[in-house]
C-alpha cells in the first residue's frame, strides 16, 4: 500500500501477488490495544467485483471473529462494493475491533459473554490480546 | 554554535534580494548591549532587575511582594513596621504601543508616600521583617540578593531624586520633568505621582523594539510583494505550458481543423513531469502518518531527486524530452519557481528564528521579561503589557505553503491528471465513461461486469441503478475530453476492453480463450 493507514501493514507474497500478509494494531481504547494481530488477505480472481477473503491468524476474543479467525463483517459479504480496496477493507476490520457487535455474532459464546457481562468479556479480550497478540 | 554565524550562513545561501530584506540580527544584538548599558545606568543590572521582577507576577496585589516604606529615611525603620501591610511598591516592565511607536518603560508603584528603605519585605517571607540591616550582608542567598536588589534600585531612584521629599506628598503630586525627545536615557520622561506611580521610559530599549518592529513590518510587506510576483509568474507560466501541452485534436475535429492545430505538443512530457512532481511531494507530505510541511533539508533533497527524475525522462522514454523550445523555457521557469519556494522557506525560517532568538537574548541579557499575553496582571494599569502581542507582529503564515498551493491550483491543472478521470473499480482511465443516474462515473467494462454478476448497487452510493444503465448513460462530453487529453490511454483502454469482452464471450461459449485454435 503506497499510503498505509496508521497501525496497518500489508505485503504481498513473492510467489503469489494475490496473497497478502497483514498486521493490524489493536485500536487504542479497545481491549485489543497494544496487540499486533496477524491476518491473511486473498484477492480472488473476480476481485474487485468480489470481496477479498480476510481471516485472522492471531487468536482473538471478539464476538464477530470465530475460532478459525473468520470475520463477520458485512462489507466482506453481501455489502461488498467494487469501489472498496484493500486499504478500506483493513480499516473496516480495524474499526470492528473498536466496535464489537454482539447482536450479529459469529462466535456465539463470546457474543453471549459480551452481552451478559461486558466488563468481564473485555477482561478476557485483554488477556487474549496480551497472550496471543503481544507483539514481537 | 553561535546563532548569528548560523544565521549569516543560511542567508548566504539565499539570493541577494532576500538577504537584503532579512532581519538585522547583529544590529539588534548591538542594541541589546545599549539597553543593558541604559539599565545599568539606572542601577538595574540584570541580577537586580531579575530579582525585582521575580517578585512580580503574582496574581493579586495582596500577594505582591512589598518594599516596606518608612516615613523617615534610613533609620528608625522599626517605627513604621506596623504600617507596612498598607504600603507596597512594585515594578513592572511594559511596552506602550502608540501608533506604531513602541515605548518600553518601567513602571514603579509606591503606595503611601515615603522614602524607601532597604529592608525589603516580601509577604511570603515575613521573616525578613525581623532581619536588621540586610543590605550590609554578603550572603549569597536569594533572599539577600533580592533585598540587595531592592536596595540598589531604591538607592538609584533616590539618586535620581525621584523620591526625594516624597514623604511630604500624599500621593497627589504629579511631576513633569525632562522632555519627550531627550536622548539621555536616565532622563525622566514623565513622572506620574498618583499613588506614587513612576514611569521610566527606556530609550535604547525603544530603539531595539522599533528596529525589530519595523523589520518585521517590512518583512510582511516584502512577503506580500513576493507573493504577488510569484502569482504573476505562475499565471504566465501556466499559459506557456498550456501552449506547449495542447491536447490532440478530437476525432470529430480531426477532419475539419486538424491543419490549424500544430501537430507538435509536449503534453506527454508535461504529464510525466507533473506526475513526478506530485509523487515527489517536495514541500508537503500528504500521507496519513506525517501529513504537513516538510523540513528544509527534506525539501531540498526531494527537489533534487525530482530534478534528477526530470533530467532522466529523456533516457526513460528514449526520445527527446521536449519537441518544443518553449517547453524547455517553461520547464526552466518551473524549476526556478520551486527553487524560489525553497528559498522563501529558508528565509522565513531564518527570520522567525532570528526574531525568537533575539527576543530571548534580550530577555536574558537585560532580565526584562519577554512580554506576552500570558503575562497578565490584576493591575489594570499594566494591561498595556498585553499590547505587546499586537506590538510584535506575528511572523506571517508560511509563505512557502501558500506558494506551493498556488502551484497546485494554477499550474498543475493545466495538464489533466489521469487519477481524476479513472474508474473507481478498475482504477484505469474510465473509458468509455458511463454516468449512472446518481452522477457517479465508471468505465463501461466494469459496469457490464457488474450487470452480468447481478450487482445493481452503485459502488459509491449503493443506489440501485446499475441494471438500468445503457447506451444513453454514455457521457459523450467526457468521452471526447478523454480522447483529447488522454489519447494513448483511451486507445489502450479501448483495446483492453475489447479483448476482455471477447475473451469473456468465448468463455461463456465454453472455449478457453488462452488455448490455441481448436479447429486448426
Amino acid at each position: 500500500m503506497s499510503d498505509p493507514a496508521p497501525g496497518i501493514t500489508a505485503s504481498p507474497h513473492d510467489d503469489n501477488l494475490r496473497y497478502f500478509d497483514v498486521t493490524i494494531q489493536g485500536p487504542d481504547g479497545s481491549p485489543f490495544a497494544n496487540g499486533i494481530f496477524k491476518l491473511e488477505l486473498f484477492l480472488p480472481e473476480e476481485y474487485p467485483m468480489a470481496p477479498p477473503k480476510v481471516r485472522f491468524l492471531t487468536k482473538i476474543y471478539h464476538p464477530n471473529i470465530d475460532k478459525l479467525g473468520r470475520i463477520c463483517l458485512d462489507i466482506l459479504k453481501d455489502k461488498w462494493s467494487p469501489a472498496l480496496q484493500i486499504r478500506t477493507v483493513l480499516l473496516s476490520v480495524q474499526a470492528l475491533l473498536s466496535a464489537p457487535n454482539p447482536d450479529d455474532p459469529l462466535a456465539t459464546d463470546v457474543a453471549k459473554h459480551y452481552k451478559e457481562n461486558e466488563l468481564d468479556a473485555q477482561r478476557v479480550s485483554r488477556e487474549w490480546t496480551e497472550k496471543w497478540a503481544g507483539g514481537e | 554554535m553561535h546563532f548569528s554565524k548560523t544565521y549569516t550562513q543560511i542567508l548566504l545561501t539565499l539570493p541577494p534580494e532576500l538577504r537584503d530584506n532579512a532581519i538585522q540580527y547583529r544590529q539588534l544584538k548591538k542594541l541589546i548591549n545599549k539597553v543593558v548599558l541604559e539599565l545599568n545606568s539606572l542601577g538595574l543590572d540584570p541580577s537586580v532587575l531579575s530579582a525585582l521582577l521575580a517578585a512580580e507576577g503574582s496574581v493579586s496585589i495582596a500577594e505582591t511582594p512589598r518594599i516596606s516604606i518608612h516615613s523617615d529615611s534610613t533609620e528608625g525603620k522599626n517605627a513604621e513596621d506596623g504600617q507596612a501591610p498598607s504600603s507596597y511598591s512594585k515594578i513592572v516592565y511594559e511596552l506602550h504601543n502608540d501608533q506604531d511607536r513602541i515605548e518600553p518603560r518601567l513602571r514603579v508603584w509606591k503606595q503611601r508616600s515615603a522614602t524607601f528603605d532597604s529592608s525589603a519585605e516580601a509577604v511570603e517571607s515575613p521573616s525578613s521583617e525581623e532581619e536588621p540591616e540586610v543590605v550590609g550582608q554578603t550572603q549569597n542567598s536569594d533572599q539577600s540578593r533580592r533585598e540587595d536588589a531592592h536596595h540598589d534600585l531604591l538607592q538609584q531612584l533616590r539618586r535620581m531624586k525621584l523620591f526625594q521629599d516624597s514623604d511630604a506628598v500624599q500621593g497627589a503630586a504629579i511631576w513633569e520633568e525632562a522632555d519627550h525627545t531627550s536622548s539621555n536615557p536616565t532622563d525622566v520622561e514623565e513622572i506620574e505621582f498618583e499613588d506614587q506611580e513612576l514611569v521610566i521610559p527606556l530609550l535604547s530599549d525603544s530603539a531595539f523594539y522599533q528596529l525589530l518592529y519595523d523589520a518585521i513590518q517590512s518583512l510582511e510587506t516584502y512577503m506580500n510583494s513576493i507573493h504577488a510576483d510569484f502569482t504573476t509568474t505562475l499565471h504566465r507560466l501556466s499559459s506557456d505550458i498550456a501552449q506547449t501541452a495542447r491536447p490532440s485534436p478530437s476525432e470529430q475535429a480531426a477532419g475539419v481543423v486538424s491543419h490549424l492545430i500544430p501537430a507538435k505538443s509536449d503534453l506527454d512530457t508535461w504529464r510525466i513531469i507533473f506526475s513526478h512532481y506530485i509523487d515527489a511531494e517536495i514541500f508537503e507530505s500528504v500521507s496519513e502518518r506525517n501529513r504537513g510541511e516538510r523540513s528544509i533539508e527534506d525539501c531540498e533533497q526531494r527537489l533534487q531527486i525530482f530534478a534528477g527524475k526530470v533530467a532522466a525522462i529523456h533516457t526513460d522514454t528514449g526520445r527527446k524530452t521536449f519537441r518544443l523550445k518553449q517547453s524547455r523555457v517553461a520547464l526552466d521557469a518551473f524549476m526556478k519557481a520551486n527553487l524560489m519556494i525553497l528559498y522563501i522557506k529558508k528565509f522565513q525560517f531564518a527570520n522567525a528564528e532570528a526574531t525568537r532568538k533575539i527576543l530571548k537574548k534580550h530577555a536574558k541579557r537585560t532580565a526584562l521579561p519577554l512580554l506576552d499575553s500570558s503575562s497578565s496582571s490584576s493591575y489594570p494599569a499594566i494591561d498595556a503589557a498585553s499590547l505587546t502581542v499586537a506590538t510584535i507582529p506575528k511572523p506571517s503564515t508560511s509563505m512557502s505553503r501558500i506558494l506551493v498551493q498556488a502551484i497546485g491550483e494554477t499550474l498543475l491543472p493545466v495538464v489533466p491528471h489521469i487519477d481524476d478521470y479513472s474508474c473507481l473499480i478498475c482504477t484505469n482511465l474510465a473509458f468509455k465513461p458511463i454516468r449512472l443516474s446518481c452522477r457517479h462515473l465508471f468505465c463501461v467494462r466494469c459496469l457490464v461486469k457488474m450487470q452480468k454478476r447481478g450487482q445493481d448497487e452503485c459502488p459509491m452510493c449503493r443506489m440501485r441503478n446499475v441494471h438500468i444503465a445503457n447506451r444513453s448513460n454514455v457521457d459523450w462530453t467526457m468521452l471526447q475530453f478523454m480522447q483529447q487529453w488522454f489519447p494513448k490511454e483511451s486507445r489502450q483502454k479501448q483495446k483492453e476492453n475489447e479483448k476482455e469482452a471477447a475473451d469473456e464471450e468465448l468463455r461463456e461459449m465454453g472455449i478457453d480463450p488462452n488455448q490455441s485454435c481448436v479447429v486448426c
